[in-house]
């Protein structure tokens, strides 16, 4: 028995450690992109997409509380402005205004959330479309906000700890930097009890409540942490731009952050990042073909949705982690551990 | 002592009172059921005790506190909780995850707690160790690791009193129809579960139930409404034969022709 059972600790100690590696691998990789990555086309398309998980990852941790929101787009807007505001009107230190973006985001998420969060479902949904076009009525109209042209000359942000930033690679690192931070914020949020909790409360909210759960105090919490990155992602996107209008946090925005969380799946952790990275790189793909015409663009993407909706109704992460399945099918399903690890 | 007194209690929807000033006490370590015909306001009676509706006028008292009104989660969490009618469970959860759902609220900790999960560890063993003896109890540690939405409907009901009997030491119970749609073996078990659950937990138990056979067997008073005002109230032998009962559902014999 026991050289059986201390074979299966090493074996798990080696799986633990195979999976940090391969972490640790693919964030070096990730670190080495603008070395391989030389053409300015490709790393903004790159900057784009983390910049997109960010936003889809907020929507989707609100999401798995049972928090449809549709106005993930005016958060990130609501970051963007502030941080435009404060440093270009203020003259604030880009780090602070940026902190500063993602906490006015949450605010408002907040008090939004605590207003609006007493109607259920599509209501709650439809409440806050309400409130992005007004938002953004606001933007358009107060020359405070600059209108329709919105506010030009953002700068780039401070120099910290001696790093410069203004060039793009710099925007690069900055994005991959924050995207990473917000994916582990996200993965041990998943692991704690507090998302077994939001789990349990958009699986049925009522039994949860039943059980003891005060469900309005966890669905704003989901929301705000969830806006926060909005917000954030916002901040950055102000000074990535230069510049930001009103245009920016259009109801295409938010089109685009439900495709992206649909395909990669609203049931993973991973799921914005699978939903990104594959569209994106369908959409750059299609460019490839000789005569194509962008139009047509739209309709793949509408196509890619129905053939994932019929075929992986669970998003492209189910397909992806039934992968390591395949290989190992014999093997136990050992994990029914539903917050995994808290005490490390 | 009442563990659980309703006084004057009326619910109205627009205009149509569903509860009708209804009075009800129930002693600690009893077993009561609340029977009547089809719209009686069985249901909008659990609804407003437990909290999910509420109520239009009267009182609800709790271990002789005042619980009227209060949030659902609030009631559940000084010790009286409910099962649904339909609403039963997280299906795309295993059935040790369901019971585990329940027992989390069990300890109080705040949103940082549960986001960093400071000493939890052995929290959690002591956890697993609970789930598992509730779901031993209840009849469900074979089925323990498979998805709760793909069991069959007795034992769905059985982990749906499993997740109420989880959260917080209860000292209340409400069962909404326990055993509606089972056959008859699945009744018999079910209804001795709840005798056990009376007996070795020292749970207090009020039910809804269709089921006549099973409720004149279970329970030692039984209450009877028809359009939410209480009609009868006694014993179950006292309730076969009360005229007003029997009116009530089959009609009076100048209805009746």
């Amino acid at each position: 028995m026991r050289p059986v059972q201390s074979g299966l600790k090493v074996i798990t100690a080696l799986r633990f450690n195979s999976k940090l590696l391969i972490a640790i691998a693919i964030l070096i990789l990730l670190f080495l992109i603008p070395t391989f990555v030389s053409s300015s086309y490709y790393l903004r398309i790159t900057i784009n997409m983390l910049y997109m998980i960010m936003l889809v990852a907020g929507f989707r941790l609100a999401l798995s509380g049972g928090v449809f929101t549709m106005a993930p787009q005016v958060f990130f807007g609501i970051g963007a402005y502030t941080l435009a505001l404060f440093v270009t009107r203020l003259n604030w230190n880009w780090w602070l205004s940026a902190l500063l973006a993602g906490v006015f985001a949450a605010a408002s998420a907040a008090i939004i959330g605590r207003i609006l969060l007493r109607l259920k479902g599509i209501f709650f949904a439809i409440s806050t479309l309400a409130f992005a076009f007004v938002l953004l009525l606001i933007w358009r109209t107060f020359p405070f906000f600059g209108r329709f042209s919105g506010i030009f000359d953002i700068p780039a942000p401070n120099t910290i700890f001696g790093l410069e930033f203004g060039s793009l690679v710099s925007y690069f690192y900055l994005a991959l930097v924050l995207a990473v931070i917000t994916m582990l914020v996200m993965y041990r949020i998943e692991k704690s009890r507090f998302g077994f909790m939001l789990r349990c409360i958009g699986l049925n909210a009522d039994l949860a409540r039943s059980s003891g759960v005060n469900v309005m105090l966890y669905s704003i919490a989901a929301f705000y942490i969830g806006c926060f990155f909005a917000g954030i992602a916002g901040a950055f996107f102000a000074s990535y731009q230069g510049s930001i209008q009103p245009a920016s946090f259009e109801f295409n925005v938010l089109m685009l952050i439900l495709l992206y969380a649909v395909i990669g799946g609203v049931h993973s952790v991973w799921g914005p990042v699978y939903g990104v990275v594959i569209m994106t790189a369908i959409t750059t793909g299609l460019t490839y073909i000789p005569h194509y015409d962008p139009k047509i663009g739209p309709i793949i993407l509408g196509v890619t949705l129905i053939v994932v909706m019929l075929r992986f109704p669970r998003g492209i992460s189910s397909l992806l982690e039934s992968i390591p399945g395949w290989f190992r099918k014999a093997s136990r399903k050992k994990d029914n551990e539903p917050y995994g690890n808290t005490s490390s | 002592m009442a563990i659980l007194q309703v006084k004057g209690l009326t619910k109205e929807f627009g205009g149509l009172v569903a509860v009708d000033h209804l009075d009800l006490e129930m002693n600690k370590g009893e077993i009561l059921g609340l029977i009547g015909p089809n719209g009686a306001g069985k249901s909008t009676v659990f609804n407003v005790i437990s909290g999910y509706f509420k109520p239009s006028a009267g009182k609800v008292f709790f271990k002789g506190e005042d619980i009227t009104g209060l949030r659902m989660d609030k009631i559940a969490s000084i010790g009286l909780v409910r099962t649904f009618q339909h609403t039963l469970l997280y299906s795309d959860l295993t059935v040790r995850e369901n019971v585990l759902a329940g027992l989390h609220l069990h300890y109080k900790s705040g949103l940082f707690d549960a986001l960093f999960g400071f000493r939890t560890a052995h929290k959690r063993t002591e956890l697993e160790r609970r789930a598992t003896e509730l779901m031993e109890m209840l009849g469900l540690a074979t089925r323990s690791n498979e998805r709760s939405g793909d069991l069959p409907h007795g034992y769905q009901r059985l982990l749906g009193m499993a997740i109420a009997l989880s959260s917080n030491n209860p000292d209340m119970i409400m069962l909404d129809e326990p055993v509606t749609g089972m056959n008859a073996e699945e009744t018999a078990s079910t209804m001795s579960m709840i005798r056990r659950i009376k007996q070795e937990m020292g749970i207090t138990v009020l039910l809804v139930e269709h089921n006549m056979k099973a409720v004149m067997e279970l329970c030692e008073r039984i209450i009877v409404l028809n359009y939410g005002k209480k009609i009868a109230e006694g014993s179950p032998k006292e309730i076969r034969q009360n005229i007003a009962v029997i009116e009530a559902y089959l009609g009076t014999k100048a209805n009746a022709t």
